[in-house]
């Protein structure tokens, strides 16, 4: 009976990950480890002076931490920003979902927050997200759909921007991030896999104890 | 190129021939010929001044081969086919893309980017096809071009070595506006941050439009093209923010707009923050409307009634959706003039 079990256990961890094995499962955007460079722009009030041209220059409240970056003390209008370019354009084909690890900071005002995706051509996808969706303790992993322009190019990813993005917002966007992918929408089918197989280790379970 | 007034390269070939609107049917003999109206559109740029504007007017021109207009005798899921198509020449090529326009049926306005094509089938993208209502051997569409930073400004604006010299133009996408200026040491369009990459194919959308902070003197662009024919009809993000033009060439103002009728699942509410606003450029800044249920007014300020506020042909407006709901819904208007 115990070997049963194993059994069904390692068959339902087979055929979890097995519709992500073949499929490019999850691009990752950036890790914040390091995330002031050289690719960096930060503009308007995001920028060390203000400057709404935008310099590789962060305002002073904003901070590296260990593995994530601290936007925290900068407006949520639409025109500060955090710009990063890729060195190399990156292939999100088939990827529809943006998720971001991160968490909201004390005296944070925004209500919400956008990352958008750009193509070379400026063609974008964006995503947006309530900042209290982030306000528990610890960093929150949460994803979203993409809403594309139509001449979006998935293969040639060559930029991408963190703005509250809010025409004329006032409020004070406080927030950390440590982790921006893209990542696929799981199959129906894959749901269904999932649920059976789990059905089928609860019942081996429930026999074993009987 | 500098100048006190400048036709841009799309209105260069029509221009001429238009002092005005012209009247849309002609009389020869018996036999009247009725055909959609076309003119011109003036934006002046003050010097040291950013000059938001879209052009409301379809580019005139035709493909290198095939039909323009036509019936969709069949479609899929992102394709569009005409048996007659005789679309032999590329109409995806980024420096000359083409939409596809419905303009029949419940989707009558809806624009779709042509993404590849045959000489009889168009593979589209921006709808799932088959979502649209649409009849097939009923149902119509148009090709109209899409305008480039190129195929629109050409150098016609003041260029420079470095962004803080040149005309920086923001060209909206999405919920962003991104800024570019032509170049003048690499002899093409550039985005003012990051890598210099030539982005004279950069796509300006005919729902959306243009912001031009003028660095050189004074100017005045000139755009010709048709008076648009079938409703308008603009995908708006239901979370943050989206920059459409009014649809058309004529003057409104908020109230008779009416942006709250356009938009399904449009907020009204008595407090801003839960409403849905709408921004207006008064000429030197964006300013903020709600509707309360009753009437437009101001966020900033006193409640006053702000239906009058005027929005000038072509004008933007920038449409701002509190929370975070995914996707877009499509903002529709149908034409205010007889056709």
């Amino acid at each position: 009976m115990k070997s049963r079990l194993k059994l069904a256990l390692s068959l339902i961890a087979a055929l979890c990950a097995a519709p992500f094995a073949s499929a490019q499962a999850s691009v990752s955007i950036h890790n914040f480890s390091a995330f002031e460079s050289p690719d960096t722009y930060f503009l308007s009030d995001w920028e060390l002076t203000g400057d709404a041209g935008g310099t590789n220059s962060p305002r002073a409240t904003f901070s590296q931490g260990g593995g994530f970056y601290n936007f925290v003390g900068g407006l949520n209008d639409d025109a500060s920003m955090a710009f990063h370019f890729f060195t190399t354009p990156l292939n999100i084909t088939g990827l529809t979902l943006l998720e971001v690890s991160a968490q909201t900071l004390a005296g944070n005002t925004a209500p919400t927050f956008t990352i958008s995706l750009f193509d070379s051509l400026g063609e974008s996808a964006d995503a947006t997200f309530a900042t209290s969706a982030f306000s528990a303790p610890g960093f929150v992993t949460l994803h979203t759909a993409l809403t594309f322009t139509g001449g979006f190019d998935a293969t040639d990813v060559s930029s991408f921007k963190i703005s509250g993005n809010v025409p004329g917002g006032t409020d004070t966007l406080n927030l950390a991030v440590n982790q921006v992918s893209i990542v696929a929408v799981p199959e129906p089918s894959t749901y269904g896999a999932i649920a059976a197989l789990l059905l089928v280790g609860i019942v081996a379970w429930r026999r074993k104890r009987a | 190129m500098i100048s006190s007034s400048s036709c841009t390269a799309r209105s260069l070939p029509v221009l001429a021939a238009l002092a005005s609107l012209v009247g849309f049917s002609s009389a020869f003999a018996a036999t009247i010929v009725a055909t959609v109206p076309v003119g011109y559109i003036k934006y002046d740029l003050p010097a040291a001044t950013t000059t938001p504007f879209g052009v409301p007017l379809d580019d005139t021109s035709a493909p290198l081969a095939g039909i323009r207009t036509g019936k969709i005798e069949s479609f899929t899921v992102n394709t569009i086919a005409n048996s007659t198509g005789g679309w032999t020449g590329n109409l995806a090529a980024p420096t000359a893309p083409w939409l596809v326009r419905i303009t029949s049926g419940p989707s009558a306005g809806k624009t779709l980017d042509i993404t590849s094509n045959t000489a009889t089938t168009l593979t589209v993208s921006g709808a799932d096809v088959t979502t649209l209502g649409l009849t097939a051997g009923t149902d119509t569409f148009e090709l109209i071009p899409m305008d480039t930073l190129w195929s629109l400004f050409g150098n016609t604006l003041q260029g420079g070595a470095s962004a803080g010299v040149a005309d920086n133009v923001s060209v909206r996408t999405g919920v962003s506006w991104l800024v570019y200026f032509y170049d003048t040491n690499l002899g093409y369009w550039r985005r003012t941050i990051g890598p210099a990459t030539n982005s004279n194919n950069v796509a300006i959308r005919p729902q959306s439009g243009v912001q031009i902070l003028r660095r050189g003197a004074p100017l005045t662009l000139t755009f010709a093209g048709r008076v648009p024919a079938t409703p308008f009809r603009a995908p708006v993000a239901n979370a943050s923010s989206t920059v459409i033009h009014a649809g058309f060439p004529t003057d409104t103002t908020l109230g008779g707009l009416a942006t709250q009728t356009l938009l399904a699942g449009w907020r009204s509410n008595a407090v801003a923050a839960s409403a849905d606003q709408v921004s207006v450029h008064n000429g030197s800044a964006w300013v903020s409307y709600f509707h309360n249920g009753s009437f437009w007014q101001p966020v900033s300020g006193p409640a006053t009634n702000s239906d009058t506020v005027a929005i000038g042909a072509g004008a933007l407006l920038t449409i701002q959706r509190p929370g975070a709901t995914a996707g877009s819904t499509d903002l529709v208007r149908l034409l205010p003039y007889p056709l």
